[in-house]
């Protein structure tokens, strides 16, 4: 089984292109699962990715700290003995690094061969982001192995530069490609990277 | 604070919190849910009474045997709408009768609510606000619970159960954080940063002396001050120093002012700001920390300065093997204790965690002091 994990702050456009990653997976044959690893707006995703005919497993914490790390090993494992899949796409909260949900894994988990990480950055609110909420940015690009600056679309070609270039500074030897989860564009070659 | 004892486990906190030498270790057991179902009570029924919740904390305490305290004797979900301002699903209502409760966090607050709060002041507004858009009721629950407080007290002192902390207290930037959601608070810090520290300011002034108070008259050893969405690796440096520390420092002083210990129950990572932690009194606080936060920074950061108290990582606790946790406390009672230190989970221990797990992470201690 391997595990791919979409990162990204909330709004970014996960869940979109989580459906596309997990679409093209099963195209090409994978089993494929979906964990949702919720906090706030409880059950949006999850449902949402339910109506879209995939096996979701959705996490909920009674605090909205460490339980959901706990709740994610047991879920994994449910998912392996009782689904069997070739993929699991995980889908984390926006206020985790996946640096943190890595390591529980790969250290916990066993019969998993592979974890990739794909975080989604949302061009269109970059600046704000990186203002506010710096080194929670920062950390989901750290463990990154690819970087999707979505919403491409929604500025300009001076400013997707700089957000390409800054997010390139910060995400050490990921990959990283602009896309419109909306409008398709950059999609083939991201699901290409990503597989 | 906690007075000189004869009673060597209450003897080994305050030396903790003193950073005093100890003869051991002392083991403090977090977990609200666990305790309930190690102890066989469904969920539902633990959050249905503060003295049933109270009774499963006592068994939970006996089952483990070789504890020396509880963190909190009690617990109600109220409690965490009343903290975070949001809805919570329960066991029994929202939820099956043993499913954990969920902190459910819809953005019930607007941004109109910041003028709301400055112009009502934050007690009438929270109560207006968890009556009307939480579920009326709540406030009342929650007030009965802290009712309970005298016979929760009495219940563990009878039990013979020390406890370090009877309340929870908070700075502003939580509450907002949970009532208008993280995404939607953090562009309210991007637009309108001085309308939130006006309302800020007006909640601040008087937010937790009910509590603290509360703490002082039943006798409660520390307080609680919660640091849940304000931790460092959430924050820009700037917006944290400007919305979070100053409200942090000065209800840890508030407390240590009434004579209680400020227990800093910081989750997620707050490596960053570890040295900021100097500013506050020396020997007198304890820093909980929930296994995110690098311990190790801590200690080297703070070891003269403060107690610290965790790490033991809940995914550990419900999912590693007894040697395994054990291993892992032996590590950090070398790493950070014996003195100045106290082990606990990071964070609560995780419901579904084995006895034995929980066992050997006090049995670790014992070994540890030979």
């Amino acid at each position: 089984m391997d595990a791919l994990c979409i990162a990204g702050f909330l709004g970014s456009g996960k869940t979109t292109i989580l459906l596309e990653a997990a679409r093209a997976l099963t195209d090409g044959g994978a089993r494929v699962a979906v964990i949702e690893n919720e906090i706030g707006e409880v059950g949006v995703d999850g449902g949402y990715v339910r109506e879209q005919g995939l096996p979701v497993r959705e996490l909920f914490g009674g605090c909205i700290c460490c339980t959901l790390q706990v709740g994610l090993v047991e879920t994994l494992r449910s998912v392996r003995d009782s689904y069997g899949p070739d993929w699991v796409v995980i889908e984390p909260t926006g206020l985790a690094a996946p640096g943190d949900i890595l390591g529980l894994v790969a250290d916990t988990i066993e019969g998993l061969d592979l974890v990739r990480v794909l975080t989604v950055v949302d061009a269109e609110r970059w600046s704000m982001l990186l203002e506010v909420v710096e080194p929670l940015i920062t950390s989901q690009l750290e463990s990154a192995d690819v970087v999707a600056v979505n919403k491409a679309d929604a500025v300009d070609d001076q400013q997707l530069a700089a957000v390409l270039a800054a997010v390139r500074r910060l995400s050490g030897d990921a990959l990283v490609l602009p896309v419109s989860a909306a409008t398709g564009a950059g999609m083939p070659a991201l699901l290409r990277a990503m597989s | 604070m906690i007075a000189p004892s004869s009673d060597p486990r209450w003897e080994r906190l305050r030396k903790a919190v003193a950073l005093e030498p100890v003869d051991k270790v002392p083991v403090c057991l977090e977990g609200v849910a666990w305790c309930a179902r190690v102890t066989g009570m469904t969920l539902e029924e633990f959050l249905s009474d503060a003295t049933k919740a109270t009774k499963a904390n006592i068994d939970a305490f006996r089952l483990v045997g070789n504890a020396d305290c509880a963190n909190n004797p009690s617990f109600a979900s109220s409690s965490l709408n009343f903290l975070w301002m949001t809805g919570v699903k329960r066991p029994g209502y929202e939820l099956g009768p043993d499913e954990p409760w969920q902190v459910e966090e819809s953005g019930l607050m607007t941004p109109e609510d910041y003028d709301r709060i400055i112009e009502m002041g934050w007690p009438a507004f929270q109560a207006e606000f968890l009556n009307e858009r939480i579920r009326p009721g709540v406030l009342d629950e929650f007030l009965e619970f802290l009712g309970k407080g005298p016979s929760v007290v009495e219940q563990a002192k009878a039990a013979d159960m020390p406890f370090l902390s009877m309340g929870i207290i908070i700075q502003p930037f939580e509450p907002l954080c949970g009532g208008r959601t993280f995404t939607q608070f953090i562009l309210d810090l991007y637009r309108m940063p001085d309308k939130v520290e006006q309302a800020m300011q007006v909640m601040f002034p008087g937010m937790n002396d009910a509590a603290i108070a509360g703490c002082a008259a039943l006798g409660s050893p520390g307080v609680w001050i919660g640091g849940w969405r304000s931790a460092s690796r959430m924050l820009a440096q700037p917006l944290w120093d400007r919305f979070v520390w100053p409200y942090i420092k000065e209800l840890t002083l508030q407390v240590d002012a009434a004579g209680l210990i400020p227990i800093l129950h910081f989750d997620s990572d707050w490596t960053r700001d570890l040295p900021r932690l100097l500013e506050l009194p020396a020997g007198r606080c304890v820093l909980s920390l929930d296994s995110m936060t690098d311990i190790r920074k801590a200690k080297e950061i703070l070891g003269d300065h403060m107690c610290i108290m965790g790490d033991v990582p809940p995914a550990l606790l419900s999912s590693g093997t007894p040697d395994q946790v054990r291993e892992h406390c032996t590590r950090l009672i070398r790493d950070i204790g014996p003195t100045g230190y106290i082990l606990q989970s990071g964070c609560d221990i995780p419901v579904d965690a084995p006895l034995e797990n929980v066992k050997a992470m006090a049995d670790a201690a014992e070994a540890a002091a030979g």
